[in-house]
């Protein structure tokens, strides 16, 4: 466990916050002038330091949107959402792309010009060889700037566009050289203006020199990612409404937190959908994807005593809830918006069921067949009274003629039968086997039998006994 | 005026400060504190520029500066206060399933480490990250060997506990 969790954080570099360098800077500086020397550039926290002079950051640090557009779901739209993607990316950058190898060289090309090949001491940093001069005894601490007014020699010019690697700088007072030892280049712009531009996303420090006063400027420059860094994982339009998962391929994030690497956008509906992430350092990158109706994993359930019409048949599903909307076509024509329908049917035959879900924009369709209704070919009153006035005296199945066999039995609510027979000519008179009546109340029949046609039927139901 | 240490410096920071921002990271509890644990060590790392020789590899010397920063800026704090957090998770200590770790990524493993008694957290990266010997963390912290050892396996129950619940947590939020 130990070794997987110490090769977990190898290569972890996460992006550094930028003012982190600033404070530094400021931090330095402050112990130069001051004689004490540490602690109070310990005592410093980085919420308390202002940035002073001749530091600036042009790129604030934005908090994550993401938002999409639905697109009408037609092929060429798609195809010019990818395109303006292509010409976007394909923006020539006249810096060098590996940024990682050029920094290194230059630190390397640096030292090596430095005019003290004496005091030279060599370190491994990773897998380069850089040389290191130790520095004089006498040197001092480095300030820059020299003093507070060259601040105001430097000054960024014009709308800041993070993301795009460019920045242009304005000199306050003319006659100055800019240089640069960053992964960075100046390009001359008239009235000694500069325009520095840089692919690498790591600070960049531009030095202008005017006389003996040296001013400075740290830049830090956001790099959209070469390809789009992000990506989608899932797109689903289940009944749980549909939704669009992003995920992170890279160290970008779009959301606050660092260990957020998942978005997701819910009620998206059916379509395709153009995603516009914007990663923390504001650039932009749009992502497609098509919410498709997924294969419902829903089931209906049908339940019914009996499935003959006129007889009550029972319509369930699995996993809907309240929120859903449910249409029941029972395929006999008629509907319901009921969760779980109870159905009649008034006609015989083989039907389809279908039950379509709506939530939020997302609506998908599960399909019951062969769900087969029967004739009656017995037939039962469900409440009779055996009182004598020759109305319904006795419980009777109306059978057609000729039935091949027949039984019936009554039960009790207890569970106990109390009366039998296997003539369809007669029937139940309420009376137990002792002679004595039966109670009102409700009972349960069960009727089995072969009709004319060598059909099976089987029946059971309730029976209400009225005195 | 010289400008050459200021270029060296601002070259390692260029090279480096990714790398030790991680390292600050594991070491503190959140973000802030750990900027101001890269503030200071970078400020040390500067000052202390003129006494390295070369002998050691120069992002290992920096990252031992870090490290020795992250330790005095809890110590500072007089919040590394080992054997009172001792107690309090002594209670209950489940077996490790050692597999939920291997399957965080960075990221979540982090933001679990972030989570940990501060004293656990020191142990734990100096020890299982950085490498040192229980000897060796016992001198740095000002504690016995046998505190570091029980911080340590302490350290891993606990993690064990907070990866369980973070790895429950996203299979409630990110359904596949």
């Amino acid at each position: 466990m130990n070794q997987e969790i110490k090769n977990k954080f190898e290569n972890f570099e996460p992006d550094v916050p930028i003012e982190i360098w600033s404070n530094i800077q400021n931090s330095i500086l402050s112990n130069a002038s001051a004689s004490e020397p540490f602690s109070k550039a310990s005592s410093i926290s980085s919420g308390m330091v202002k940035v002073i002079m001749g530091i600036v950051a042009f790129v604030a640090l934005v908090s994550t949107s993401i938002w999409y557009l639905n697109v009408p779901n037609t092929k060429e739209t798609n195809k010019e959402s990818v395109t303006e993607i292509a010409n976007n990316e394909s923006t020539p950058m006249p810096v060098a792309q590996d940024t990682e190898l050029q920094n290194i060289s230059n630190t390397t090309q640096n030292i090596q010009t430095n005019d003290q090949p004496s005091d030279k001491q060599t370190a491994l940093t990773g897998h380069n060889v850089v040389e290191i001069p130790t520095p004089q005894p006498e040197n001092k601490l480095l300030q820059i700037p020299v003093d507070k007014s060259n601040s105001k020699i430097v000054s960024i010019e014009g709308q800041t566009e993070t993301c795009s690697g460019k920045i242009q700088l304005k000199p306050n007072v003319n006659g100055g050289v800019w240089t640069t030892r960053s992964a960075a280049s100046i390009v001359p712009l008239s009235n000694g203006r500069v325009e520095v531009i840089s692919s690498s996303t790591k600070p960049v420090v531009v030095y202008y020199q005017l006389d003996q006063n040296l001013d400075s400027v740290t830049l830090t420059f956001y790099q959209k990612a070469e390809k789009v860094p992000y990506k989608v994982i899932d797109a689903t339009c289940s009944k749980n409404d549909g939704q669009i998962w992003i995920e992170s391929t890279s160290n970008r994030t779009f959301s606050l937190f660092n260990s957020n690497q998942r978005n997701s956008l819910q009620n998206v509906g059916l379509g395709v959908h153009r995603i516009q992430v914007v990663d923390q350092y504001n650039c932009y990158y749009e992502l497609t994807a098509e919410v498709r109706q997924t294969e419902m994993k829903s089931v209906i359930s049908v339940q019914a005593l009996n499935y003959i019409v006129d007889y009550p048949v029972y319509f369930k599903c699995t996993d809907i809830d309240e929120q859903t909307q449910v249409l029941w076509n029972f395929g006999d024509g008629s509907t319901s918006s009921d969760v779980e329908p109870m159905h009649r049917y008034k006609t015989a035959g083989n039907f389809q069921v279908e039950l379509q879900f709506t939530k939020g924009n997302c609506s998908q369709t599960v399909n019951y067949s062969n769900l087969k209704i029967e004739d009656k070919n017995v037939s039962f009153a469900n409440v009779f009274s055996p009182n004598n006035d020759n109305q319904n005296d006795i419980f009777k199945v109306s059978a057609p003629s000729n039935l091949k066999s027949f039984e019936a039995k009554i039960f009790n609510r207890s569970g106990q039968m109390v009366f039998h027979w296997s003539d369809s000519t007669i029937g139940w008179d309420g009376r137990l086997p002792d002679g004595q009546d039966a109670q009102s109340g409700t009972y349960y029949y069960w009727v089995k039998g072969v009709d004319s046609q060598q059909k099976m039927f089987e029946h059971r139901g309730f029976v209400e006994l009225v005195r | 005026m010289n400008r050459d240490k200021n270029d060296i410096f601002a070259d390692l920071y260029k090279q480096h400060a990714s790398y030790m921002y991680g390292v600050c990271l594991r070491y503190t509890k959140d973000a802030d504190d750990a900027k101001d644990v890269m503030q200071d060590g970078f400020v040390k790392i500067f000052q202390s520029l003129d006494t390295f020789r070369g002998e050691a590899n120069i992002k290992t010397w920096m990252r031992t500066i870090m490290v020795n920063t992250a330790i005095n800026f809890y110590r500072h704090k007089h919040i590394l206060q080992l054997e009172s957090v001792d107690q309090a998770y002594t209670a209950h200590m489940p077996q490790t399933d050692e597999t939920v770790i291997s399957k965080m990524t960075t990221d979540e493993l982090l933001s679990i480490i972030n989570l940990l008694p501060d004293g656990y957290r020191l142990v734990f990266n100096m020890y299982v990250i950085e490498g040192y010997k229980h000897k060796e963390i016992a001198e740095m912290l000002g504690i016995t060997e046998g505190t570091s050892k029980s911080q340590l396996s302490k350290a891993k129950s606990y993690l064990q506990v907070l990866a369980e619940e973070k790895l429950n947590i996203n299979v409630e939020n990110v359904k596949y």
